[in-house]
């Protein structure tokens, strides 16, 4: 008989109530000499990543002109809407596909628990800042589950989902270059007539 | 985690780095898939290469 709230067999994982904030930390690890712990230099990195991050976006504002900042700030809602948005269909679809896809295939790989931004992988979850919509969404949907068993290939999909985001970052510098340009914004002669 | 396993799971990321990072500063899709295939393949004999003889220089160090 199956446990009550579990999933079909062999899907790899089971259904829980929500998770705890310090449950799901990577390592916390045992505490030091100095009466520190391994997981709070993790803390540290993620709030300097999140300060370097928090730095960088008002330097964008700063410099940046209207039509730039839209285009990148829906590439970083919907990977590829930026370059849909300046009207370069092709090349919206093209990296949308890419990076969603393999963003997919990582929570595949890792049984859908491995997006959860700063309460399971803190280092993980600075990456998955850059996926926007696509991992708020999943963080959301996934919430509820737990790793059950072990999958030796968790934190491949972690690395999968994580390259995902990152790789959201080069699109929306790609969509900040094709905003810049007013004159080649439009569909390229060669994109058009294929 | 086998050798075939990191193999697989590492080739599809890896063309899809290349793909993705090829497709900056380049005004077509085909233009773009052509440098990021050939990127792929350089790249992947590349880390294969230094992965094999890292192996058998750890062999002939260790092993013996």
């Amino acid at each position: 008989m199956r446990e009550p709230g579990a999933l079909r067999p062999g899907t790899g994982f089971r259904r829980v109530g929500p998770i705890e904030p310090d449950r799901n930390v990577g390592r916390p690890g045992p505490k030091r000499a100095d009466g520190s712990k391994e997981s709070d230099d993790v803390t540290g990195l993620t709030q300097a990543a999140l300060l370097l991050c928090a730095g960088f976006a008002v330097w964008f504002l700063v410099q940046s002109d209207p039509r730039q900042r839209i285009a990148v700030f829906l590439g970083w809602l919907v990977p590829g809407a930026g370059h849909l948005y300046l009207g370069r269909r092709d090349r919206a679809l093209f990296l949308g596909c890419l990076v969603i896809g393999t963003f997919v295939a990582g929570m595949v790989i890792a049984d859908f628990c491995n997006i959860s931004p700063f309460d399971r992988h803190p280092i993980w979850g600075i990456a998955q800042l850059f996926g926007g919509l696509m991992s708020g969404g999943a963080a959301l949907a996934t919430s509820h589950l737990m790793r059950e068993g072990d999958n030796p290939y968790y934190f491949i999909g972690c690395l999968y989902s994580g390259v995902a985001c990152l790789m959201n970052l080069l699109v929306m510098i790609d969509a900040y270059d094709c905003a810049g340009k007013p004159d080649e914004a439009a569909e390229s002669p060669e994109e058009t007539a294929a | 985690m086998s050798l075939i396993a990191n193999i697989l799971f590492f080739l599809p990321l890896c063309l899809v780095i290349c793909l993705v990072s090829s497709t900056l500063r380049r005004e077509t899709i085909s233009e773009a898939v052509q440098v990021g295939l050939r990127l792929f393949v350089k790249m992947s004999l590349g880390i294969i290469v230094v992965c094999a003889l890292t192996y058998f220089v750890m062999e002939w160090r260790l092993g013996s």
